[in-house]
């Protein structure tokens, strides 16, 4: 009984993409501003019509950011571009999709 | 008369010896009734060890415990069994892993192999909120150990227990993919188990 009820109580859904970008959250600790993610950051948008991952940063994104050092994403100013994903995602409808923002500057070129 | 006599206590000789055969024959009936490895008893078992699982390209290290009640037979011991496994991920995620299954274990002399089909809940703290993951899991352990020690229905074991099991977001809440996610494990344990009297 408690197995059924655990997913109502500490949350549900496990994916790749979200869990590759909470990683991600975590090797930008000491590199780029603490606040850089926030509760929306590494969780899907779109639900289950989305065709690619919308997350802040996709899964590619995720692993050559946690394979990169700290010098290197400074050396790109990811966490300066990161922001203002961030920030632009927050806008909704009247800013640009997450698809339009992964494809407008990808994070890893460069790295 | 004499040899009639005789005859009669030869009797009562014959009758005091199957008599005591008798007697003998129970006793070892009685005992080996209540020694541990007598067919179809009841057995407790609980097991920790640390173990490790993947879960698509990250690694979750961390200790988990086993509790078993069971029956053992002549043709095999079989048990419900629970596991609870907590650990960390690469990134310092918090992993708990709970599983309930049936185990199903034979012995060749001291060597003991089985299989325990499970289902269980796999929940996984995030950084960036306070809702966790969470999948329910189906899957299977296999387990090989070898008893080290037994004396009075107290069997002490190492072994090795491999583990696959498929994470699935049923019935997820719209944000993810609902694709089963394989979780590879292993886990190296130390095992008591009790023949109950």
């Amino acid at each position: 009984m408690l197995l059924l009820a655990s997913p109502f109580v500490v949350g549900f859904g496990l994916d790749r993409a979200e869990l590759e970008c909470e990683q991600t959250a975590v090797a930008l600790e000491g590199c780029c501003p603490e606040s850089l993610f926030n509760a929306r950051s590494c969780r899907h948008v779109s639900g289950c019509n989305k065709t690619s991952d919308q997350t802040i940063v996709t899964t590619a994104e995720s692993q050559c950011l946690q394979a990169s050092t700290c010098e290197a994403m400074l050396a790109r100013d990811v966490c300066g571009r990161l922001a203002k994903r961030v920030e632009l995602s927050g806008l909704g409808g009247s800013g640009p999709s997450i698809d339009e923002l992964h494809a407008e500057d990808s994070l890893c070129d460069g790295l | 008369m004499r040899r009639a006599l005789s005859g009669i206590g030869f009797a009562g000789g014959l009758i005091a010896a199957l008599t005591s055969a008798d007697e003998a024959r129970a006793e070892d009936l009685a005992a080996a009734a209540s020694t541990p490895s007598r067919d179809a008893h009841t057995f407790v078992r609980a097991s920790l060890g640390g173990s490790a699982r993947g879960l698509y390209d990250s690694y979750v290290v961390g200790g988990e415990a086993e509790a078993g009640l069971g029956l053992q037979t002549s043709v095999g011991a079989y048990s419900l069994a629970v596991s609870f496994f907590a650990g960390m991920t690469e990134g310092g995620f918090l992993t708990l892993h709970g599983t309930a299954g049936i185990d199903m274990t034979w012995s060749v002399g001291i060597v003991r192999l089985g299989v325990e089909p499970r289902v269980g809940y796999l929940g996984l703290a995030r950084k960036t909120t306070d809702r966790q993951f969470g999948a329910y899991t189906f899957g299977a352990a296999f387990h090989g150990s070898v008893d080290l020690f037994s004396k009075g229905g107290t069997t002490l074991a190492l072994g090795l227990e491999p583990t696959a099991d498929a994470a699935v977001a049923l019935g997820g809440d719209g944000t993810g993919d609902d694709v089963p996610a394989p979780l590879y494990g292993a886990r190296a344990f130390f095992e008591v188990r009790y023949d109950v009297p």
